[in-house]
């Protein structure tokens, strides 16, 4: 078999020019841009989800004493971390219980992680421990103790119910 | 009466030579001037003609059947030739503005135009800081390594035409590292810039290769292949997965392609024997 000298030329040589033209990716991100720790609320000694009314929640030495979430129904949360310490403090406020409120302190150490072109570079922390006052909150459990930018649940936060 | 005795002694005649018919030798009228022998017809093997001169017309007549084959439909030697070639693609897209580089020196031994195992050494790197993130990249400059075949599709043709399906086996031990990142963490009012220092990793993947090449000038040709990858396995550690891999390109793509630049060795007198 004879092949067509011409048509295997032109295909050499025109093929790298559209290929090159076509070649493209998306850059999406589809995770967080950053490493959050997802807590999540569920009644004592269950599965269910629970959403808790009127919830307020800052950080301790929060610059302007700037709050996460103000009084709003919330069933999930995501936490940011201070990457210059070892340690956070979260405040549980709960309308209409004065006085009462829970603070959720984690430990942590923070870790230089490079998640992708797509995502970049941030800092992703490793649980070391974890503790909670129990005025309301029944418990809290560490369900994945490396807190990296997916989207998984990293603690569950039991609450009483009514 | 007398009229009927010549009819019956025909009859008999007939008859009697009818009966005598299963013992008559047949002989073929043969014209002096088709009584000659035939010589054998140009580039008949030796051994064919030898065969038919001893009188084995079964086995000569098969020989020669498998000879016209072989005649029609060249083979070419085992060691056919050697092609060694740069390849550089890469290096003007550097140019146009892609932030990594793989170049590779490749060489492919011909076996009968046919089967061609390839061996490919080569060298990336990458240097990337996209607009709208917050980090620069450096792939350092990482050896890459590719073992396979392909199978020339034109193997009935010249060497120069080449028409290839093949596979590859592919390694790469490399380092990278990840600087200027830029942290801002609004909630806690965190500005931070870091890096990540050297880390090392490695990449094991596979590559399915088509492919087309075709001589430009003397022994030298022009070729371009275009890879499907797919990924084995690679290092990843606390501070991260690689993005570059040298030889395949971003980690997260499956399609490579190669244009390359080559001479080929002739390894036997007759490597493109011509038809009798």
């Amino acid at each position: 078999m004879k092949p067509s000298a011409p048509l295997l030329r032109m295909a050499t040589l025109l093929v790298p020019v559209l290929l090159g033209a076509a070649a493209c990716t998306d850059g999406a991100c589809y995770d967080n841009g950053s490493a959050l720790p997802l807590v999540r609320f569920y009644a004592s000694g269950t599965t269910t989800q629970v959403s808790v009314d009127g919830l307020t929640i800052c950080g301790i030495d929060a610059p302007g004493d700037s709050l996460l979430v103000d009084s709003t129904a919330t069933s999930e949360v995501y936490l940011p971390l201070r990457a210059t310490t070892n340690t956070c403090q979260w405040v549980f406020i709960y309308p209409g219980i004065a006085g009462d409120a829970d603070t959720l302190t984690l430990n942590y150490r923070p870790i230089a992680y490079f998640a992708g072109a797509e995502c970049g570079a941030m800092y992703n922390f490793e649980l070391t421990s974890v503790s909670v006052t129990d005025n309301v909150i029944d418990s809290v459990q560490v369900v994945k103790p490396l807190i990296d930018n997916g989207t998984d649940v990293a603690l569950r936060l039991f609450f009483p119910t009514l | 009466m007398k009229r009927i005795l010549p009819i019956l002694a025909l009859l008999l005649l007939h008859v009697s030579a009818w009966g005598q018919a299963p013992d008559r030798r047949h002989i073929t009228p043969v014209q002096p001037s088709t009584n000659t022998t035939l010589p054998p017809a140009r580039g008949t093997d030796e051994e064919v003609i030898k065969r038919f001169l001893s009188g084995d017309t079964l086995a000569a007549a098969e020989e020669a059947r498998r000879d016209s084959l072989r005649r029609a439909y060249k083979r070419y030697p085992l060691l056919t030739d050697l092609t060694v070639g740069l390849n550089f693609v890469d290096l003007p897209l550097m140019a146009f503005g892609q932030d990594y580089a793989s170049v590779d020196f490749h060489a492919t031994l011909n076996l009968w135009n046919r089967l061609q195992p390839v061996l490919e050494m080569g060298l990336g790197w990458a240097s990337s800081t996209p607009d709208d993130m917050n980090y620069t990249y450096h792939g350092r400059p990482s050896p890459y390594f590719k073992l396979g075949a392909n199978y020339n599709f034109l193997y009935k043709s010249e060497p120069r035409y080449q028409a290839v399906l093949g596979l590859r086996l592919c390694y790469s031990p490399l380092r990278y590292r990840v600087t200027d990142v830029a942290y801002r963490n609004g909630y806690w009012d965190e500005d931070l810039t870091f890096d990540i220092d050297s880390q090392s990793s490695h990449a094991l993947w596979g590559e399915a290769v088509a492919g087309l090449r075709v001589d430009i000038w003397r022994q030298w040709s022009l070729g371009w292949t275009i890879r499907y990858h797919a990924m084995f396995s690679y290092g990843s550690s606390q501070s991260g997965r690689p993005w570059f891999i040298p030889g395949y390109g971003p980690r997260k793509g499956n399609l490579g392609f190669t244009f390359s630049v080559a001479y080929t060795l002739p390894l036997h007198r007759a490597t493109a024997p011509s038809h009798e």
